[in-house]
């Protein structure tokens, strides 16, 4: 491959990206006293960093096999708006000798979940999934010191490892088929062999795109990856299952939704959809059934962050129909990927408020854990409390909190797709629609369980909240945070929605691109660029 | 002049901040519960809030009186306060507020039962020596929180609004009925209730969805798809087929919100809650949200016959069906929660006869008379110390002169007493039958005999005979203190006057007018004709007045029976053996409540345990099955303790082979 087809690409615009990395790296050299300030170190790069993205950076270009599309520009926002409240949450979790190794581990993972949007190359894809991942199975284990943890941190990392192998083999297929790692041809040459059934390339392409979603379902904890999570969630620190609960989520669905871009948006057909469909339905009520039988708050939580992500599978079920030309409905109760998206943020941002809640909790010194635990909360800790509550009525999908905005259009868009489907799916993404329906129906009576304890309940064993203040004020911006898009839920529909603005054009891979020696015309259109390079 | 218009439209804008008073009052005792201060100020919060509700309440029912005689109603006002979600493709959910009749209506019946049993609530969550119960703030900011989520139910000007009150209603429920969590009676009550009301709302999820996408193409630019405003407009351009399809899945969340056949399940067990809460969500509020929802949609409905015909039968099955259970009951409560079943019943046949405003005219006034019921209940319950079954007490007329007294206009407005209010209502939809289907007026008046039956064999069973008080009342059971007579007198007035504003004072030949003077359909009617609701006109001075003096006939007589069984309140139940069988299969509800469980709760628990058991217990077998598992994988594996790892990895790896292989066998693309 000749070299000038990789230009190097403007480094200024990754400074973001390059300050966490560099940060992460500080604070690991931080010792002595100086280890104090490693969380302030760790607050003041992910600020900085979303500061150098708003106002400092240029855009980076495209090329040396990233894409910087309207998706990546909404991961990395997303990842360092919520990465700030993660900062904050842990900000005094782990002992003061891990501190360093701790925060490096989380600014590690979350500059690889900035370059996972912008990657648009098998190989990049890979390495950022794994940046996002390794530290996360690190993390568990540093968040708390017993067995547990570090049997959930093993339990994660080796089963982690074996995802990640699968999904390496299901992109050398990938690979194989299209002769090329960039993701544009990929999408070229796998379009082009799902269209010719019974062929080696069809074969190829669909093994390729199976075993690669199997790996990314294990990073968003669909099934049949889902066994790890609630020994995980229950072994890390609620700091820890919060910070799981969104970026390895977020990452599994941004390169889901790049996996279904490069099989030419057919998710609502074919093998494609009934993979989508049965890891949807099945998710939705294992999680949420599994989740009814809890008492404990985290496993609860774990087995219910199945569910969502069956609730996000149904809405790129609707992937599909928001790429179609033609299409009857449009805004927001058709863009299936835009509601992932917006829902995966949501989602994300509920749980880490949950779980900095119960962080912040003590119960006789203890962690606090189960149901019966919070009962009374109201009484003790009604910020807490209350904080709780918001978390568990978005989580429930109460209107008007931004779980309802999610799902209504998450489900909303699916039902759309079902509309205008190819005839034989139809019912079948109806059928998935009601099911989902019923499954959030369902999943409100753990949600209301909590609820009912923590504002109904009286209880004689009272929760106290640890004296350290940071994590409460985490989960104050979170809680705050969640209110403020109940009330003014435009600004991230809309950034969601302008998410997926590049992704529109059904085929655009396949669209005869200019040569690549050309320059692209306007540098407004990074991925317009990005394609000009790579589908001659 | 001018100033005339400013001081309206300054009155339009307080009348705006309508819901928020009770939500303030309720984030005011959230405030003064998490402070520790001003606590015993609870109830005077919630009743100010509650007051001034009631008051605008009256300010815009009367705002929203048509013009003039009322003919020639102008239809409902779409008032926008803000733009708050945008869907894309310049569709925006606004913050909206839609005004006509209909609003005005619920706008009044709410506030006002909402003032009457908030008033009442201080004298009912006190014991005997006066001392408050637990929680009695909670409770108080609990109310206030429901006052406001109805308020914006009514208020709604649009189905995502019209949704999230709908939901706010059903949570407030839950935490009301589940307020005595310490029974496990009342724990499990309040979960049924939110779950089955749950199981309806996905119906109306879903009909909010497929309306937008139907009516979608028909919206001009500039115009919100999901306004009801715009709706009504495009609603004839639906196909049948569309139309009918919305209204199923529409009446699917009413069947769940106003305890329809099957989702009434949850109503009954609902009475756990303390009795002011059965008084105004169970019996005049929340539960009407559903004949209120499809009242609202008459646009839609009228161009549905298809699924009209369905409300017609839901409800008139329902009706006799929960006027056989009521026959058999022993707790008050209970009764009384079967009766709403009943009535609401009544509701949706008018509906489904193309009747709305009778429909809305009896849900008007079984508000005054069913709260009425509830609180005298209450009042009973309070009096003998929690225990509310009729084996247990008789003879309270002296020992409760003033409650007995109370509930009997209350049951006589209940069985259809000629004269007063449940009587005018409950005729017309009887009217609104016989036009209709007559199959379903023969099973409406057969119930209107057993309600006058039923609602009389409780009172006898209650106040008559000799004096019995359980062991929990004491020996001296008090009478309802002053705070809760006056919002007892004030309903029971409402049960005996309300209606008359529904009724024409027509002088005629008897014949046509009842008693000489009165027919049906006065000037409430001409009210609620003044917005969306779509009715069949009714021509003044055409009607007969024949079904006043049957449907008279059948309660008075209905009341009679009930004399002649139970007015010496015998305790060896003579219906039991006039019955037999059947008395005992209404008696046990029909077994609805195990057919249920054994239906639905115990498969989910089934699959919940077998799903736990995949993921447990069952990989482990797997594991243990191919047995000879490498000894080595197990010692590079060993880390973790319970070795659960490698039955994690293998399930892990056979999902990916599943997925693997999918394609295989579902075919190509």
């Amino acid at each position: 491959m000749p070299a000038s087809f990789y230009p190097l690409i403007n480094v200024a615009g990754l400074l973001p990206e390059i300050l966490l990395v560099a940060a992460g790296c500080a604070v690991l050299l931080m010792i002595g006293p100086s280890r104090r300030f490693v969380p302030w170190t760790a607050l003041g790069a992910v600020i900085g960093a979303l500061a150098l993205l708003l106002w400092g950076a240029p855009h980076p270009e495209s090329g040396s096999g990233m894409r910087f599309t309207s998706a990546a520009d909404f991961v990395r926002h997303a990842t360092l708006v919520v990465g700030a409240l993660l900062v904050l949450v842990a900000f005094a979790q782990p002992r003061d000798d891990e501190r360093g190794e701790f925060f490096s581990m989380v600014l590690f993972s979350l500059a690889g979940l900035m370059l996972l949007g912008g990657a648009s190359d098998l190989v990049l894809l890979f390495v950022a999934l794994e940046l996002v991942g390794i530290p996360t199975y690190v993390l568990v284990v540093l968040s708390r010191h017993n067995e547990r943890s570090l049997e959930a941190g093993t339990k994660y990392f080796y089963l982690g490892a074996m995802a990640a192998a699968v999904t390496a083999y299901g992109f050398s297929f990938l690979y194989g088929v299209a002769g090329s790692a960039d993701l544009g041809r990929v999408a070229t040459a796998v379009t082009a062999a799902l269209a010719a059934p019974g062929s080696v390339p069809h074969a190829l392409a669909l093994t390729g795109l199976m075993l690669s979603l199997a790996g990314l379902f294990f990073k968003i904890a669909a099934v049949p990856l889902h066994l790890y999570i609630a020994d995980v969630y229950e072994g890390a620190a609620s700091s820890v299952a919060g910070l799981l609960g969104f970026v390895p989520k977020l990452a599994g669905i941004v390169a889901i939704v790049k996996m279904i871009e490069a099989a030419g948006w057919s998710a609502d057909r074919g093998a494609l959809f009934w993979t989508l469909w049965l890891s949807a339905a099945l998710s939705m009520t294992i999680g949420n059934v599994l989740a009814l039988r809890q008492h404990s708050i985290k496993r609860m939580l774990a087995y219910s962050g199945i569910a969502h992500s069956g609730y996000m599978l149904v809405g790129l079920i609707a992937a599909g129909l928001y790429a179609r030309e033609g299409s009857q409905v449009g805004g927001l109760m058709a863009d299936g990927p835009g509601a992932v998206f917006y829902y995966a943020v949501a989602y994300g941002i509920a749980n880490l408020c949950a779980f900095a809640v119960l962080g912040a909790l003590r119960i006789r010194g203890a962690a606090c854990e189960t149901v019966r635990d919070v009962a009374g909360l109201l009484r003790r800790q009604p910020a807490l409390a209350l904080i709780l509550v918001i978390a568990m009525f978005t989580l429930m999908g109460l209107p008007p909190t931004p779980g309802f905005w999610g799902k209504l259009s998450l489900f909303g868009s699916a039902w759309s797709a079902a509309a205008s489907a190819p005839a034989d799916v139809q019912w079948w993404i109806g059928a998935l629609v009601i099911l989902a329906v019923v499954n959030s129906a369902i999943g409100a009576a753990y949600y209301l369980r909590v609820i009912a304890a923590c504002i109904l309940y009286e209880s004689d064993e009272p929760a106290d909240a640890i004296p350290a203040q940071t994590p409460q004020f985490g989960a104050t911006m979170a809680g705050v945070l969640l209110l403020i898009y109940s009330f003014f839920p435009n600004p991230l529909l809309m950034m969601s929605r302008t998410a997926t603005r590049d992704l529109r054009d059904p085929l655009g891979f396949v669209v005869e691109a200019p040569a690549a020696g050309q320059p692209a015309p306007v540098a407004l259109s990074p991925h317009e660029e990005g394609r000009a390079g790579v589908a001659r | 002049m001018l100033l005339a218009a400013e001081t309206a439209s300054s009155l339009m804008s307080l009348g705006l901040t309508l819901p928020l008073w009770p939500l303030l009052s309720a984030a005011l005792v959230g405030i003064m519960l998490a402070s520790g201060r001003f606590r015993g100020m609870a109830h005077v919060a919630v009743i100010a809030g509650a007051l001034v509700a009631a008051v605008l309440g009256a300010v815009w029912f009367v705002q929203l009186a048509p013009a003039g005689d009322g003919h020639g109603a102008t239809g409902g006002v779409s008032m926008d306060i803000a733009p708050w979600f945008s869907l894309g493709d310049g569709q925006m959910v606004g913050f909206n507020y839609y005004l006509d009749g209909l609003t005005g209506v619920m706008l009044l019946v709410v506030t006002s039962v909402a003032l009457m049993v908030v008033i009442y609530s201080v004298g009912y969550m006190k014991d005997h020596h006066g001392h408050r119960e637990r929680g009695y703030e909670r409770f108080f900011a609990f109310l206030g929180l429901f006052i406001f989520s109805m308020l914006m139910l009514v208020l709604a000007g649009n189905f995502v609004l019209l949704y999230l009150g709908w939901e706010l209603v059903g949570l407030c429920s839950y935490l009301l009925i589940g307020f005595y969590y310490r029974k496990p009676e009342a724990a499990a009550a309040a979960k049924k209730a939110f779950l089955v009301n749950r199981i309806g709302d996905f119906g109306f999820a879903l009909g909010i969805f497929a309306l937008y996408q139907y009516i979608l193409p028909h919206v001009q630019p500039g115009e919100n798809a999901l306004d009801y405003a715009v709706v009504f407009r495009h609603a004839a351009q639906l196909t049948a087929d569309q139309v009918n399809l919305v209204c199923l899945l529409l009446f699917c969340g009413a069947m769940g919100k106003s305890a329809q056949i099957p989702l009434y399940v949850w109503l009954p067990d609902a009475m756990e809650g303390p009795s002011p809460v059965s008084a105004l969500i169970h019996a005049a509020t929340m539960v009407t949200a559903g004949v209120y929802m499809v009242a609202r949609c008459g646009p839609l409905f009228a161009n549905a016959p298809d699924a009209l015909e369905v409300v017609t039968w839901v409800g008139a099955i329902g009706a006799i069906y929960a006027a056989t259970m009521a026959m058999a009951q022993y707790d008050m409560k209970r009764i009384l929660a079967y009766s709403t079943m009943s009535q609401l019943a009544y509701m949706f046949v008018a509906l489904g006869c193309g009747a709305p405003d009778s429909a809305v005219f009896h849900l008007y006034t079984h508000a005054f008379f069913k709260a009425l019921l509830f609180l005298g209940a209450g009042s009973v319950m309070h009096a003998m110390g929690n225990v509310i079954d009729l084996r247990e007490f008789s003879g309270l007329r002296s020992v409760l002169p003033t409650t007995q007294r109370l509930m009997l206009i209350g049951c006589l407005a209940l069985a259809g007493f000629p004269l007063l209010s449940g009587f005018w209502s409950k005729d017309e939809i009887l009217h609104a039958a016989l036009e209709h289907n007559f199959p379903v007026f023969v099973i409406l008046l057969l119930t209107s005999f057993m309600t006058a039956y039923y609602t009389f064999r409780m009172y006898f069973l209650c106040f008559h005979g000799p004096l019995r008080l359980p062991a929990a009342a004491g020996a001296h059971p008090h009478d309802a203190p002053p705070v809760m007579v006056l919002p007892m007198t004030l309903l029971a007035a409402g049960a005996v006057l309300a209606g008359y504003l529904g009724v024409a004072i027509h002088w005629g030949s008897p014949l046509d007018s009842f008693l000489f003077v009165f027919q049906g359909h006065g000037w409430f009617h001409h009210y609620v004709h003044n917005g969306s609701m779509v009715v069949t006109p009714v021509e003044h001075g055409s009607g007969s007045a024949v079904l006043y003096y049957v449907s008279a006939a059948v309660g008075i007589v209905g009341i009679w029976m009930a004399w002649r069984r139970y007015g010496t309140a015998p305790q060896d139940e003579p219906d039991r053996k006039s019955f037999g069988p059947l008395w005992l299969l209404w008696h046990a509800r029909y077994y609805v409540d195990e057919i249920f469980d054994a239906v639905f709760v115990q498969p989910l628990r089934a699959l919940g345990r077998l799903f736990f058991a995949v993921d447990r217990a069952g990989v482990d077998g797997a594991v243990n099955a191919i047995g000879g598992t490498p000894r080595a994988l197990g010692a590079v594996l060993r880390v973790a303790q319970n070795g659960m790892l490698q039955s994690y990895a293998l399930t892990t790896a056979l999902g990916i082979a599943v997925l693997a292989l999918l394609w295989r066998f579902v075919g190509t693309p």
